[in-house]
């Protein structure tokens, strides 16, 4: 029935073009970046697409020419077992934002500000995303951004190890570098000056100013706001180092 | 005449791996699960509210590890895939014999020309695991191969311009990453076949493997193909694997805890070396991931995290156990560990 194909082989062959579709079908729907930077998108559809295809042309050279003894596979373990078991749990599990437990516990990243930076050397440009934000108030002299008109969309992050008083929370996104496991939450101190509580998780687009305050007997740039309106989740809830494609556009609720 | 005795043969009973496995497998889960949820477990007993609470947070805890692992497979299998391809191609045209009549014989000129043989495989190190096998096939030592596989994440183009750019502030930090990984790359080869015997340093499959296949060349396309499969499949499962064990020590070990210990120059430098292995972040990339800890941590501390990364983490040894025993890769992550932390102390007080 198989002609001189083993069913192992055809059953490995199935397993894998799975995972490789399971990707592909990732990128059709968008929700590639939900695991990775999009600077690899390209990059994994092709050879996705070229495995998925050297794997079904093997099955069909392989229905009539056997291949050499010594390129055959293993005999198949509980390993692979194990492994057959976690690709199809995964791929029929949605696609999913890191919790807000697991967030909190990977460490907010906030800006340290350093007053033995130059004051005389200011930046010339102005972040649009919180990662950019955090790391210029690092890397610049505080009067360089005190006072500073500041617009963001991002959302509000569980306040860790490093506790802010009352009327304040951590606002921030989490930003990928490679690949969601070394996704970090970047954040930066909000003035909660509506009658409102927000929870962790909320998203908020936020106009407002760069003060510098004292906390924890820090100085530390909060964000005095403006205004501050509630929005929906929106689509692609990371930030990507050195890419503005993923900085989104506020998706306002109704 | 005497009949002929049958030898006395001595029964091994082998208990069979299967009866060990289950019930370590079974404890390492629930030994997770509970450390996952270590908070909610203590009121598990006292209302239903918080039993649900805690299958809430079970669920949460699975969930996240999915993506987490996941998030591994789905960006490293396309390295993977470059360098099978790559590997089987190699192992099909002759290209390894060509590729290794180029290597200088004396021992200054090969070290130098492996370490920096990156540069012509410019991927995440996942890539270079099926290039290295394939050349260990045709016949490329295992004391080379690992100076290649040790030193080309690290020693390439794009690494090179990522910590460049990421590190402007402190253009040396590129630099010293170059320096320190050559050194400790080539020290780490050398170690490994001084204290492993040859006959130890590769796993049984693979040396099988290897002796099976050093003289083919030539395949037909059903045979490619064929390899193409069982090569993909062999480091594709440990990937996974490697994948899972990473997710799961992410959940369990939260990240604030190792990066709370700064302020002491050795046990920063630790906490990034751990760091580092738990991480299992992409070379290319991991300049940027580093940089976040630059205000915190000290530059000998980034750079321990810089070299020893790309070198060993859960999901290259995952990878790396496709060809070499446990013995080597033990001795392999000891000295990558130690050489590491040295290099990172070092530059901590000098630097």
């Amino acid at each position: 029935m198989f002609g001189k194909l083993s069913p192992k082989n055809i059953a490995l062959t199935f397993v894998m073009c799975y995972l490789f579709l399971y990707i592909i079908r990732l990128y059709i729907s968008g929700n590639l970046g939900m695991y990775i930077h999009p600077r690899y998108n390209g990059f994994v559809l092709f050879m996705s697409l070229f495995a998925s295809t050297a794997l079904l042309a093997g099955l069909a050279t392989g229905y009539r020419q056997k291949a050499a003894a010594h390129t055959a596979s293993q005999p198949f373990r509980l390993a692979d077992a194990i492994v057959v078991v976690f690709l199809v749990a995964g791929f029929i599990l949605p696609a999913k934002p890191l919790s807000e437990r697991t967030v909190g516990e990977r460490g907010i990243i906030i800006p340290i500000i350093k007053l033995s930076n130059r004051p005389d050397r200011c930046p010339t440009t102005t972040p649009t995303a919180i990662r950019g934000w955090v790391m210029q108030l690092s890397e610049f002299h505080p009067s360089c951004n005190d006072n500073k008109p500041i617009e963001l969309v991002a959302r509000v992050l569980p306040a860790g190890s490093v506790p802010l008083p009352n009327n304040m929370i951590y606002f921030g996104r989490v930003v990928i570098s490679c690949c969601v496991i070394d996704a970090r939450p970047y954040a930066m101190p909000l003035i909660n000056n509506t009658d409102r509580s927000y929870a962790s998780d909320t998203w908020l687009h936020v106009f407002g100013t760069l003060r510098l305050k004292t906390i924890n007997q820090q100085p530390q740039f909060v964000i005095e706001p403006g205004s501050i309106k509630e929005i929906a989740d929106p689509s692609k809830p990371y930030e990507y180092i050195n890419d503005r494609s993923y900085i989104t556009q506020p998706e306002i609720s109704q | 005449m005497k009949s002929k005795q049958p030898p006395v043969r001595t029964r091994r009973i082998k208990v069979p791996l299967l009866l060990g496995l289950y019930p370590a497998a079974l404890i390492a889960a629930l030994t997770w699960l509970f450390l996952a949820n270590r908070d909610n477990l203590q009121v598990l007993f006292v209302s239903p509210v918080a039993r649900q609470r805690l299958v809430a947070s079970i669920a949460t805890s699975l969930q996240d590890f999915m993506t987490l692992a996941l998030s591994i497979v789905v960006e490293a299998a396309p390295f993977i895939v470059l360098g099978v391809t790559v590997s089987v191609l190699v192992q099909s045209f002759s290209l390894s014999n060509k590729l290794l009549s180029r290597i200088p014989r004396n021992k200054v000129g090969r070290a130098l020309s492996l370490s920096f043989a990156g540069l012509a495989m410019p991927v995440c190190e996942c890539g270079n695991v099926p290039v290295a096998r394939s050349l260990m096939i045709k016949g490329l030592s295992p004391r080379d191969s690992l100076v290649f596989l040790l030193s080309a994440p690290s020693i390439n183009i794009v690494t090179f311009l990522a910590t460049w750019e990421a590190f402007n502030f402190n253009r040396g930090v590129a630099v010293m990453r170059i320096v320190g990984t050559l050194v400790l790359a080539n020290l780490t080869a050398y170690l490994v076949t001084r204290y492993v015997r040859p006959e130890q340093l590769l796993d049984k499959n693979f040396s099988a493997t290897c002796e099976a296949r050093h003289d083919d060349h030539n395949y037909s396309w059903t045979t490619m193909l064929s390899l193409f499969r069982s090569e993909l499949w062999q480091i594709m499962r440990l990937l996974i694997l490697g994948a899972c064990i990473a997710a799961a020590s992410q959940i369990v070990i939260p990240r604030d805890i190792i990066t709370s210990i700064a302020e002491n120059p050795f046990l920063a430098v630790l906490a990034m070396l751990l760091l580092a292995f738990v991480v299992s972040i992409c070379s290319s990339v991991d300049a940027f991931f580093a940089l976040a800890y630059a205000h915190v941590f000290s530059v000998g501390a980034l750079m321990t995290f810089l070299i020893a990364g790309p070198m060993v983490d859960i999901k290259m040894l995952a990878l790396l156990k496709t060809t070499f025993t446990t013995r080597t890769l033990v001795i392999m992550t000891s000295s990558v560990a130690a050489g590491s932390v040295i290099i990172g102390l070092g530059l901590s007080y000098v630097w």
